[in-house]
């Protein structure tokens, strides 16, 4: 009985002692190791973005935190992704920096890995690293080749499925700012344009006008009973159906005009007329190389008939909406 | 084990004669994981030193207390808590050695070097050949991780400490800094450690 | 899905013994006999096992909500001799055919890094209960995989004619290279995140 109550006791006492010794060093520890974690993330993010003086932390989901960059006089300047993936070996831990704008790629740093070193874990070396800067997401990635387009990167020799991963994970970071971004009322609003359809005032009428005769060059008169135009050549033939349609682009409203054939089968072309879509990405939807896409093609327009826009592919796909909205609504009222 | 030796024995058996990663065989988790280049060596050396030496001074004293049926799970305690001192040290004065360790600094609590010496020497011997004899198998420990990282380093990264030591014509041996590399590197230690111990009894 | 992912990559690409270097004193130690390793790893995969969920629970239910992180390692080595002490009550009451089997293993486990490092590893990789399970449970399977093709080959060892200073520690070495060298080959098959 003595026996184990010594046991107890002795036990009892080294473990409040190292209790004690421990609390106390992690006591005075703890704000070196914050302190650390601090300093790492500053650094990391002062190296994706380097004007960052100031910035703010949001926690979108239990892989990514959002860092908004500030400059000195609190603008934001841009953002930046700490995020997490699946590489070849292990976890991929890195940060990634975006203009305001999302566009592109302001840098990468690599924050922790496992890959096979030489190999996989050369996806820290600067030349991978400085290859991401300046590059539009997504990013796809080439092997064996100096990369050519601009959301290219080259692939590291040997080691393609941890510069995959790194693609991955900064992609799939960027597509979680975005639709963080979006809806977080920081974001910047589109410029509502007060004009609806249905009133449409002269200048736009004249617009509509340009705009169907660029389409369709020999057009001699439109006409316009309710929502539709009809356009006539100069011998007053029928030549085709236009009508506005609006839609939901990525950041607010795009508003169109489209051109049918005389029979509904083909569409002759569209024209954009208003959107706010975000400068360098969703923008390009006004390209007249995207836009070229939509002429002749048969309606209604099946997605895979378009390629959309890399990175903009909300504001493309909400395009071929749009088109075959209009081309219901045509249809309809012509039957009448 | 009994028969009283000198301090300097105590502490040069450790080096040599008594080798604890390559004539008894104990603690390689550490030595084999982190030793692909020569600074983590050096860190992962001072930090076994740090919690050999304070394990063995705590237990040297209080040895006489602890009943003997309890006798391991008290020095592990007693380990543990300086690991973990030890890993906090680390993880605020030198965050990047900090994360190139990894979980091997905790896991010193389980190298059989610490616990090893705790039984077989400590707890039978007085304090003061105690330190000596955690301080000469740690510098024993200390002497084989570093070596082993150098060469390592030097194959797997043509570098030591950093710095390049082999011209552009050097490719580097990249299985040396892994797994399999430190296998082998520490099998050959231990074959020439014998080679050599066995030319001296001849 | 993805615990069967953890349980493959635990047990043979990211192998304990081969990859992390956890184990290696019983890997040298008693994996001279075919026999003896395969005791020794049931024993400590049972224990593993165990580790993996009662680690989980101490963590979660106790150390982060207290934000005792630092007192991991303390507690988790507890832990881990409370439970091999624990085990090997149990069997001895419950099961005399199997203690025999594996009680003489069952003291080396507490001081085995395998199972510590498990407990460490499982608690940085974040895992949830089932799959930090698994992952006990695999990195049990690949120690035991480990230990029984080492055996296997120290076995035909005996026979063979290695040179003198090798014999023992180096010539096993060596050879633990050689399969490491091996599970490379199988690294990339699935990937632990």
């Amino acid at each position: 009985m003595r026996l184990e109550f010594r046991m107890v006791v002795v036990l009892t006492l080294i473990a409040i002692f190292s209790g004690f010794v421990l609390s106390y060093t992690y006591i005075s520890t703890r704000n070196d190791i914050e302190k650390n974690a601090e300093m790492a993330k500053k650094n990391a993010l002062v190296k994706v973005l380097p004007a960052t003086k100031d910035y703010e932390e949001k926690i979108i989901d239990k892989e990514t935190t959002l860092l908004i960059a500030k400059d000195e006089n609190g603008r934001i300047i841009g953002y930046a992704a700490m995020t997490e993936g699946a590489g070849f070996q292990g976890k991929i831990k890195l940060m990634v920096g975006f203009d305001n704008t999302l566009t592109h790629i302001t840098g990468l740093e690599i924050l922790e890995n496992v890959e096979t070193p030489g190999l996989g874990n050369r996806i820290e070396e600067d030349w991978f690293k400085e290859q991401y800067q300046n590059r539009v997401p997504p990013i796809t990635y080439v092997k064996g080749k100096k990369p050519e387009k601009e959301n290219e990167i080259q692939a590291i020799t040997g080691a393609t499925i941890s510069s995959k991963s790194v693609v991955k994970i900064v992609n799939a970071a960027h597509e979680k700012l975005r639709t963080f971004l979006k809806i977080n009322p920081s974001s910047q609003p589109c410029d509502e344009d007060s004009s609806k359809i249905g009133e449409k005032t002269d200048k736009e009428i004249k617009t509509i006008i340009e705009a169907i005769k660029e389409l369709v060059p020999e057009t001699k008169e439109i006409t316009k009973i309710d929502d539709i135009f009809i356009v006539q050549d100069s011998g007053g033939n029928k030549i085709g159906y236009a009508g506005i349609g609006v839609g939901e682009g990525y950041n607010g409203e795009i508003k169109i005009i489209t051109l049918f054939d005389i029979s509904l089968k083909h569409l002759k072309g569209i024209k954009i007329l208003e959107h706010c879509e975000t400068p360098g990405i969703g923008s390009k939807i006004e390209d007249p190389e995207f836009l070229n896409q939509f002429t002749n093609k048969v309606l209604p327009l099946k997605e895979a008939e378009i390629d959309v826009i890399t990175g903009a592919t909300i504001s493309s796909k909400s395009l071929i909406e749009i088109v075959n909205k209009v081309y219901e609504r045509i249809k309809k009222e012509l039957k009448k | 084990m009994n028969k009283k030796h000198s301090l300097g024995y105590d502490f040069i058996k450790g080096l040599f004669k008594e080798n604890p990663v390559l004539i008894q065989l104990l603690g390689l988790c550490s030595v084999l994981a982190v030793s692909n280049t020569a600074i983590n060596s050096i860190s992962m050396g001072l930090a076994v030193l740090f919690v050999l030496f304070f394990s063995s001074f705590v237990i040297g004293l209080i040895k006489n207390i602890i009943p003997s049926q309890v006798r391991i799970p008290s020095f592990i305690v007693v380990i543990a808590t300086f690991v973990t001192i030890a890993d906090l040290f680390f993880k605020a004065k030198f965050p990047d050695i900090s994360k190139a360790l990894g979980p091997y600094v905790p896991l010193i609590v389980v190298n059989c070097i610490i616990l090893g010496r705790q039984e077989a020497f400590t707890q039978k011997n007085p304090l003061l050949n105690s330190l000596f004899d955690a301080l000469g198998m740690s510098v024993g420990y200390i002497i084989v991780i570093l070596a082993l990282g150098i060469v390592r380093e030097a194959l797997g990264f043509g570098t030591v400490f950093g710095f390049r030591i082999f011209g552009s014509w050097f490719h580097p041996l990249i299985v040396m800094i892994l797994p399999p590399g430190a296998f082998l590197t520490l099998g050959v230690f231990v074959g020439l450690m014998n080679w050599i111990s066995s030319k001296r009894r001849a | 899905m993805k615990v069967i992912i953890i349980f493959i990559a635990a047990a043979i690409t990211n192998n304990f013994v081969l990859t992390y270097f956890l184990g290696l004193c019983p890997f040298l130690g008693v994996s001279g006999k075919a026999s003896s390793a395969i005791g020794m790893g049931f024993a400590s995969t049972f224990v593993m096992t165990l580790t993996a969920v009662f680690t989980w629970l101490l963590n979660h239910l106790i150390l982060r909500p207290l934000h005792l992180e630092f007192l991991e390692t303390v507690s988790f080595i507890f832990i881990i001799a409370s439970l091999v002490q624990f085990v090997e009550m149990f069997i001895r009451k419950t099961s005399p055919g199997l203690y025999k089997a594996l009680g003489i293993y069952l003291p080396l486990i507490t001081t085995n890094c395998i199972v510590f490092g498990l407990a460490l590893l499982g608690s940085i990789r974040n895992y949830n209960l089932l799959e930090n399970t698994f992952f006990g449970f695999g990195a049990g399977v690949g120690f035991t995989i480990a230990l029984v093709l080492m055996a296997g080959m120290r076995e035909e060892l005996e026979i063979r004619d290695v040179p003198e200073p090798l014999k023992g520690g180096g010539i096993t070495l060596i050879l633990a290279g050689l399969m490491a060298l091996a599970f490379l080959g199988f690294s990339g098959m699935v990937t632990l995140s």
